[in-house]
């Protein structure tokens, strides 16, 4: 199961739950499993936040894989100058 | 899209080549945004709004249209309506409509045979104001009863969701733990408050564009930016038209530093251009540039920091407001994210807002966000350290994030450098160095996430077995090189067979900015990639020469050879031997990529600063600074460290002299560089670097960003060598000559 | 408006050009001579990208106007490398990765040839000093110090 961290700006889609477990072996399926549990999840982060997978910042997660005990963190998308 | 770390000796990666685009830069051929001279081409100028804030009631362009010479006058009323637009705010402030909302807000634009008459014909505009009242700091926009700038406006991201008007864009809160009881376990407890002003990238070139469009609606621009992909897809917004009908080439780029990562006289061009139907030119004047383009925000932020005698950090806390400008959008999110990144508090509460004044809306500089957060962050750890009497590297060390660590920002870390370049700084000889009588030292961390995204790479084998890279990014500081480095190694062939073209948007497949310190990692992982895919394809070129399997044949120092044990009486083939038989083996040979990368490896430097000040005038020197940074691994050393010191020059500027001065009525009083004074050769010291290597995990050598990490940390390193020197802690920067006199003299009454 | 007939020499050539009475040196070497490797910075004398020497003497060209060059010498970027090839001070700029955006360079370069001719053996400071009117946003100057501390040594026939 992935362990989904929820941050303050995506809590009320949670009802302030902060930490999730989800059974998904790509992004696109966690954020479904989500999205079942709270809806409105999908809406509130697909194409419009980052995640951090096991360390690794994504811009545009979808496809992207996860293990049985990755991590998941969702971030404000952050380009730089 | 991430790699394996690679752990072969490196043949090229890491020399000091010299840059293939160097020789057009040292003799003046290199053309610029402002270097391209079309045929029948006209100069655009913009007219601007002489006030900070007010709804326009009416223009009247007949005297402009009138006059010889004059072939476009344009108003907002020649844009699609704003709010029809994907991107409202950037639609408004490339031209107002109902309202300007900052002194230099584009209100009409013209197009002339000269820049005299364009001038003449913008000044001939005649534009009915009703002023209204500025709201010009941090505190005005958000006291009860503030002048409320946009009407429409409610705070996302607030607690409890309102319907009343404010100048509060946004809230953003990270938290872990209790603070309270952190604090409540802490044995010593530091508090401050902090300000910085509105600073401006200060690049040297100003923006320029060339625009040309047809009867048919297809447009070219040619255009100074670190981004042409980005041009293409915010003026096609803009203009509601196709991106396939906007074609857009990146001239070489006079610098940038985040602040050409949007775009302003774009749009403006192409439609004087459809008007006038001949090509137009663009410039800012370095006027227009501070008064009109995107500077950084001002802050202002509170830092409380808790600690147990030992130094063992128990609770931190921030509130930092920035200054969005005049349309939301300023770097709230990274800064929060960044203030206390380096360091393991077990509790912590981090919150902030983005707030609108009647400013230019602020873009991107270095590190966005960052240095602001991070001077009142670190200017804290240095009380912190003073009222412990621990050494500040002691403490830092001591709290400091390494791999596994979780990060305030959500992750946990994987391979990074900040106690290496911690340790570096301790054992560092400008840390142990004498200070003489009257200097001060401050030593202070900087992080910064660093970007991954889109990245396209081409390379093409040509027929002699040298080798093109083409690619998207805009080279600002050398990445021709570090591209064709890597091209080189993968290849294994001489760094001088490589050319790199920085191609259009036509001709390059689709590119992030050049931003986010993303370039060398994201476009260079692209490039390697697509090196390999040359590489796939020689093999096979030589096995089809050789009649032998594919997989009996490896790729060695830029040659096809059997693999060892391979009964084959065959001579290896070099690159230029396959490339010449290509028409026989299958035709040209042309390698691709295309990724998303992931993974961007975090940046981490510590500075140390000394200083000396003139007890007469309050003037701040900074005699010794030195840079320590980690890198991941270094492509091209030299430019690296170009980027620690020009990061380092940009950050004591901010430190000791850069700011947006503003009189009642909302008008810079500083808009040129005699005023504004960004640091010149006579200011600074030789900058010493050391470049620490800690490879980033995900790219194949182990490369992190490397450009805006530069500037995070010196504005804290210079705050607390001056707060070392004089025993004062001034809490406002610029750190500049009255400013400083004032607090020394308050210090003697 | 009435333009002026103007003959000058730039880099050793004699041009003319037609000027209006307000054009500055810098625009009429950039929009009237095409010799655009002179910078437009600031317009104001501030930064040094437009820097160019007039009858031998280091000038901000924005600050001229086209009307003075009148019967004058001027030298630009475009006339620094020779028939025999770059000149030590463009060598060592790209040795010592001296540019990193390199629109502030030719400036640069122009100046401190000029700070060369006149002094081939300048101290640390004195290039400072000498540089401090051309600005370089990118390189924290370091690099340009020591480039230009390298030509020197170079041109004075010295081993780097």
């Amino acid at each position: 199961m992935a362990r989904v961290f929820i941050p303050d700006h995506l809590a009320s889609v949670t009802d302030n739950v902060r930490e999730v477990e989800v059974m998904a072996s790509t992004f696109r399926e966690l954020v479904q499993k989500l999205d079942e549990r709270f809806p409105g999840a999908a809406e509130a982060i697909m194409g419009k936040v980052a995640v951090a997978i096991d360390g690794d910042i994504i811009h545009d997660p979808f496809l992207d894989p996860l293990e049985a005990d990755s991590e998941v963190h969702f971030l404000h998308r952050i380009e730089g100058g | 899209m991430s790699e394996a770390l690679d752990t072969r000796e490196y043949k090229v990666i890491g020399s000091r080549v010299v840059r293939p685009d160097g020789i057009d830069k040292v003799t003046g051929r290199a053309a610029f945004g402002a270097d391209l001279n079309l045929p029948g081409m006209l100069l655009g100028v913009v007219l601007r709004s002489p006030h900070a804030h007010a709804r326009i009631k009416s223009i009247d362009t007949s005297k402009a249209q009138a006059m010889d010479g004059v072939y476009a006058v344009i108003t907002g009323a020649d844009f699609p309506n704003a709010s029809e637009t994907e991107d409202p705010a950037l639609s408004a402030n490339v031209m107002a409509r109902e309202k300007v909302l900052y002194h230099g807000h584009a209100v009409a634009a013209v197009a002339a045979t000269s820049m005299a008459i364009a001038n003449a014909a913008a000044a001939a505009i005649e534009v009915d104001y009703e002023p209204l009242k500025p709201v010009l700091s941090l505190d005005e926009a958000m006291a009860d009863g503030a002048t409320i700038i946009d009407e429409q406006l409610r705070t996302a991201g607030a607690d409890e969701a309102s319907d009343t008007p404010t100048n509060v864009a946004q809230f953003m809160r990270l938290d872990r733990g209790d603070v309270e009881q952190g604090f409540a376990e802490a044995d010593v407890i530091v508090e401050g408050e902090f300000a910085t002003p509105t600073v401006h990238q200060g690049y040297i070139e100003p923006h320029a564009c060339v625009a040309t469009i047809n009867e048919g609606g297809q447009a070219n621009v040619w255009c100074s930016t670190q981004g042409h992909f980005d041009v293409r897809s915010l003026a096609a917004k803009v203009l509601k038209i196709n991106v396939a009908d906007l074609r857009v080439t990146a001239s070489e780029i006079g610098g940038g530093f985040g602040g050409k990562t949007t775009i302003y006289l774009e749009p403006v061009a192409i439609v004087m251009s459809g008007k006038a139907r001949r090509p137009v030119k663009m410039t800012m004047t370095r006027e227009e540039v501070f008064r009109a383009s995107g500077p950084a925000s001002a802050t202002k932020s509170r830092i409380k920091i808790g600690a147990k005698s030992d130094g063992t950090l128990t609770a931190m806390q921030a509130w930092i407001g920035y200054e969005a400008g005049a349309f939301p959008g300023g770097p709230l999110a990274p800064g929060l994210m960044c203030v206390f990144a380096p360091y393991n508090a077990p509790n912590f509460l981090i919150e902030g807002v983005d707030v609108l004044v009647n400013k230019p809306k602020v873009a991107a500089y270095r590190a966005p966000g960052a240095p602001q957060a991070m001077y009142a962050g670190e200017c804290m750890m240095d009380e912190l350290a003073r009222k412990l009497k621990i050494d500040p590297i002691d403490l830092r060390i001591l709290n400091a994030v390494e791999e596994g660590s979780t990060a305030t920002y959500g992750p946990k870390f994987k391979a990074i450098g900040f106690k290496a370049c911690l340790e570096a700084a301790k054992a560092h000889p400008n840390y142990t160095r004498q200070l003489a009588e009257g200097e001060g030292r401050g030593i202070a961390a900087g992080f910064w996430f660093n970007a991954g995204m889109q990245s396209s790479a081409e390379v093409h084998v040509n027929e002699n077995g040298t080798v093109t890279v083409i690619e998207g990014n805009p080279d600002i500081g050398g990445s021709r090189a570090s591209m064709a480095l890597m091209a080189a190694e993968e290849l294994g062939i001489p760094y001088e067979q490589i050319r790199v073209i920085v191609a259009d948007t036509e001709s390059a497949g689709y590119t992030n900015v050049t931003g986010g310190s993303r370039v060398t990692f994201a476009t260079g992982m692209a490039v390697i990639q697509a090196s390999r895919d040359i590489i796939t394809q020689l093999k096979e070129r030589a096995a089809a020469t050789w009649g032998i399997e594919e997989e009996l044949v490896e790729w060695e120092d830029g040659h096809a050879v059997p693999k060892p044990g391979v009964n084959a009486d065959v001579q290896p083939l070099s690159l230029a031997d396959i490339a010449g038989n290509a028409g026989r083996t299958g035709g040209p040979i042309l390698g691709r990529a295309s990724l998303n990368a992931r993974g961007a490896g975090p940046g981490f430097s510590v500075n140390l600063a000394d200083v000396k000040i003139d007890r007469e005038t309050g003037k701040v020197d900074v005699t010794r600074f030195t840079a320590i940074q980690d890198a991941g691994k270094a492509i091209h050393p030299s430019y690296v460290e170009g980027q620690m010191q020009g990061g380092a020059a940009q950050g004591i500027g901010w430190a000791l002299n850069e700011e947006y001065i503003y009189d009642a009525d909302g008008v810079m009083e500083n808009a040129g560089f005699l005023d504004y004074r960004v640091p010149v050769a006579s200011d600074l010291p030789m900058i010493d670097t050391q470049i620490i290597e800690i490879p980033n995990p995900t790219h194949p050598y182990g490369v992190r960003g490397v450009g805006e990490t530069p500037i995070v940390a010196p504005l804290a390193a210079v705050a607390n060598a001056v707060r070392d020197a004089t025993g004062i802690r001034i809490s406002e920067l610029p750190l500049s000559p009255p400013r400083v006199l004032e607090a020394l003299d308050a210090a003697e009454e | 408006m009435s333009r002026t007939h103007v003959t000058t020499t730039v880099n050793g050539e004699r041009r003319e050009f037609l000027c209006e009475p307000q054009q500055s040196l810098l625009d009429v070497l950039r929009d009237e001579l095409q010799l655009t490797g002179t910078k437009e910075g600031c317009a104001t004398g501030d930064c040094g990208a437009c820097s160019v020497m007039l009858d031998d003497r280091l000038v901000c060209s924005c600050l001229v106007l086209g009307v003075e060059a009148e019967a004058k010498s001027i030298d630009t970027i475009e006339g620094i490398a020779t028939d025999e090839g770059l000149h030590p001070l463009q060598e060592k700029f790209l040795e010592h990765a001296a540019l990193q955006c390199g629109v502030c360079t030719p400036g640069f370069i122009v100046a401190a040839k000029a700070l060369l001719d006149q002094n081939p053996d300048p101290d640390e400071q004195q290039i400072r000093y000498w540089l401090a009117g051309n600005l370089c946003r990118c390189t924290g100057y370091d690099k340009i110090i020591r480039a230009v501390q390298d030509a020197a040594q170079t041109m004075r026939g010295e081993a780097s």
